[in-house]
């Protein structure tokens, strides 16, 4: 017994030195890990495009609805027939699992061969050494650099050097629903449309005539009934969608969301002239309130999806979710206090740090991103393509009604994101101001406990 | 040749504990320990190579993390008074479904079926049943001429709620209190009955004692459970409104995966690990004076 006890004790022991050491081991074959600069890639012989007959399979990640990956996989079979000895495997997730997972596969060393990024998330996640330095290969394979503009080029750079390059430049607008404006029943007091670069006192008009209570009554109106109202004129939620909606109004007001040190800028009489806007209109009832946003389906972009919503900002890339839900869109610019502001996001592609398929990864990067590629996006008629050598495909395809997210582009502020930027707009930033910005809660105590977590 | 035997015994026993062994090395016992290892590291990522060991550093830099004492708080909330409150749910549940009345298999499964659905699924279905606007509840509520009530959009509300539904997927405590209830001697309620004792009195005097072992399980359990709460707190309101359901585990879930700071995750983690051994350990030394083991005495 004495003995089963001692070998059972020391085996035990055993275990846990074998833990601890493994744990000490642990990744020391993989270089996925820390590395505080892009990893340089090698000679540049291995990325050479032409001429590689490598037979390989390499996996392409990107966050998307389902349409949206789908058309990619349209995209990737056009590659691959193309390039039949490259088999290239799409891997999806929505938005917030994207991130999570990339992080998860950087600290497992199994990162996909070539994935989307975004221009918020470059500095943040190069800091991990994810990314295949591209400038070489670039270089080697006289990659046309010039038809992309510099501000886009600038923005997937880390330490001055290309870590992804970018594919498509999504802007945010602002959309309404046509069926909803044209249907006596749903608009009696024949609102109308907004015009194409609306004020807000003018969309504050319009949505107030388009919200109703059951009793067919607008806000304002004797007898409106709040707690049954069955259409709302707007749907919007700055304190969650800061950084494409609250942020492109506030420099719509000369205001801004952060200083050039990073701290937060809500202070100034221009922002809170905006905050209390937004109070003021949700209080009112005109816009939808948290609660309601989340009753509606949860995201303020496909508002109008639900019929019963006569307004929202949205990205261009929302148009797929309005064509699908069967909505009759009409888009205008964002509203302007002052002056009309948007977002511009280009979203980019990059290549792992640790890739056993270099020259099959670059082909696929180079042809994403070169003329081929991102003709082949234009003419899907959903995203703008970054390369100019596809906006005469782009303009063929979209039409007319399309031109604006073109047009758009022009009103793009130029704001970078840091570090504590996106902590401020994913991760403090809506549980302080959700409720506030909706007329519920201390907007000051909100606005001090926001500047004392972003020290 | 008794030696022998003795030895085949043993080897025996290892060979059938050593799947056990191998498990609880690779899925414990390797993992645990490469976190205590990074704690103790500046490593961005686990599995990392390039990195520095910094002794306590991302412990005490862990108390300046502007969300760690609001995360504390609300998870010793949760353990604190939703431990109490859901193990009293399991008991009353376990107590009714006791009972012997007409179709009580039936109400048995019923009260178990939340508890098979997946916590994911069931998170979202309340997410609409207590939404202010569209919500079921506040619907059912109107009737009775009660306004409507921002159930999760509420700080003060919102804990109460994630109590609530940790009561409705309670099935798995119910169904021990359940079998404990079946096992206490029917005698026993038949003597202190001739002594003239209320059902009240039976219940604290028989019921109580001889369930207490499983009482303590259904504690330690849920309590280390509450400890680590996360899906609830993240899926219901994203640890909101205001930071309100902010727990400690959704916190490290930030350092991690947001802030991409595994190593200070890793430190968090270990803490709780070192808060829970502790609240377990006084949890098991105090259950000495109120747990009853019949076979002992």
């Amino acid at each position: 017994m004495e003995t089963n006890r001692k070998r059972l004790l020391s085996l035990f022991t055993l275990t846990l030195s074998m833990g601890i050491v493994l744990a000490g081991c642990g990744g020391g074959n993989n270089n996925s890990g820390e590395a505080s600069s892009p990893a340089p890639s090698g000679s540049g012989q291995a990325a050479q495009a032409g001429g590689s007959d490598e037979k390989a399979t390499i996996t392409y990640s990107q966050w998307g609805t389902a349409e949206e990956l789908q058309r990619t996989q349209e995209l990737l079979n056009k590659f691959m027939e193309a390039n039949p000895n490259i088999t290239v495997k799409l891997e999806g997730k929505d938005w917030g699992s994207y991130w999570d997972g990339l992080t998860a596969n950087a600290a497992g060393g199994t990162l996909p061969d070539v994935f989307k990024t975004s221009y918020a998330y470059i500095d943040k996640y190069a800091e991990l050494g994810i990314f295949k330095e591209l400038d070489g290969p670039l270089a080697d394979n006289g990659f046309d650099l010039t038809n992309i503009d510099e501000s886009l080029l600038g923005l997937h750079k880390y330490d001055g050097k290309q870590v992804s390059l970018p594919i498509d430049a999504n802007v945010i607008v602002w959309y309404y629903n046509k069926a909803i404006f044209s249907d006596p029943a749903k608009n009696p007091k024949g609102a109308q449309v907004p015009s194409l670069e609306p004020t807000w006192d003018e969309i504050l008009d319009i949505a107030t005539k388009m919200t109703l209570d059951k009793n067919g009554k607008n806000p304002g109106e004797d007898g409106f009934d709040g707690n049954n109202i069955v259409q709302w004129g707007m749907s919007v939620s700055p304190g969650s969608t800061m950084d494409w909606f609250l942020e492109p109004e506030l420099w719509s007001n000369g205001a801004k969301l952060v200083n050039d040190d990073d701290s937060l800028a809500l202070d100034t009489p221009e922002a809170r002239e905006v905050l209390n806007f937004f109070i003021d209109a949700t209080k009112k009832q005109i816009n939808t309130t948290p609660a309601q946003i989340e009753g509606l389906g949860g995201q303020v972009n496909l508002a109008l999806t639900t019929g019963k919503v006569a307004m929202n900002p949205g990205g261009n890339w929302n148009t797929t979710n309005f064509k699908e839900a069967n909505i009759d869109y009409g888009t205008t610019y964002l509203p302007k206090f002052k002056e009309t502001k948007t977002v511009v996001q280009p979203a980019g592609i990059a290549i792992s740090s640790n890739t056993k398929h270099e020259a099959a990864a670059y082909k696929l990067l180079s042809w994403l991103a070169g003329p081929e590629g991102q003709t082949e996006l234009a003419k899907q008629g959903y995203s703008i393509p970054a390369n100019k050598a596809a906006s005469a495909a782009y303009l063929e395809t979209a039409g007319e009604e399309n031109k604006i997210f073109l047009d758009a582009q022009q009103f793009g502020i130029i704001s970078p994101f840091t570090a504590k930027k996106t902590d401020l707009v994913w991760t403090y930033g809506e549980q302080s101001l959700k409720n506030p910005l909706a007329g519920d809660g201390d907007l000051d105590a909100a606005i001090k406990d926001l500047q004392s977590k972003l020290q | 040749m008794k030696n022998r035997l003795r030895r085949y015994d043993t080897s025996v026993f290892f060979l059938f504990i050593a799947p056990w062994i191998i498990g609880f090395t690779l899925f414990f016992l390797i993992p645990f320990g490469t976190s205590v290892f990074y704690a103790f590291t500046d490593a961005r990522l686990p599995g990392a190579v390039d990195y520095d060991f910094i002794g306590f550093s991302n412990f005490q830099e862990m108390l300046n993390n502007p969300t760690f004492g609001k995360s504390l708080l609300n998870t010793l909330y949760f353990v604190g008074v939703g431990v109490p409150v859901v193990t009293a749910g399991m008991l009353l549940l376990g107590l009714l479904l006791n009972m012997n009345v007409k179709g009580i298999a039936l109400y048995r499964t019923f009260y178990y079926l939340p508890t098979l659905v997946p916590i994911v699924a069931t998170v979202i279905i309340w997410r609409l049943v207590f939404n202010s606007e569209f919500g079921i509840l506040n619907a059912g509520l109107s009737v009775f001429g009660i306004g409507k009530t921002d159930w999760l959009g509420s700080e003060g509300l919102i804990k109460p709620v994630i109590i609530l539904l940790q009561v409705w997927i309670s099935g798995s405590g119910v169904l021990i209190f359940l079998a404990a209830l079946k096992n206490v001697p029917k005698h026993l309620y038949e003597a202190v009955r001739i002594d003239g004792a209320s059902r009240l009195r039976a219940f604290f005097t028989i019921t109580l004692p001889m369930i207490s072992p499983s009482i303590l399980f259904v504690v330690i359990i849920q309590t280390m459970y509450n400890f680590q709460m996360f899906t609830e707190a993240l899926l219901l309101t994203k640890g909101g409104p205001n930071y309100a359901a902010y727990t400690f585990v959704y916190n490290i879930y930030k350092s991690a995966f947001t802030d991409l700071q595994f190593s200070m995750a890793m430190a968090q983690s270990i803490f709780l690990f070192a808060i829970i051994s502790l609240v377990t350990f006084v949890l098991m030394k105090l259950s000495n004076r109120f747990v009853y083991y019949e076979g002992e005495k």
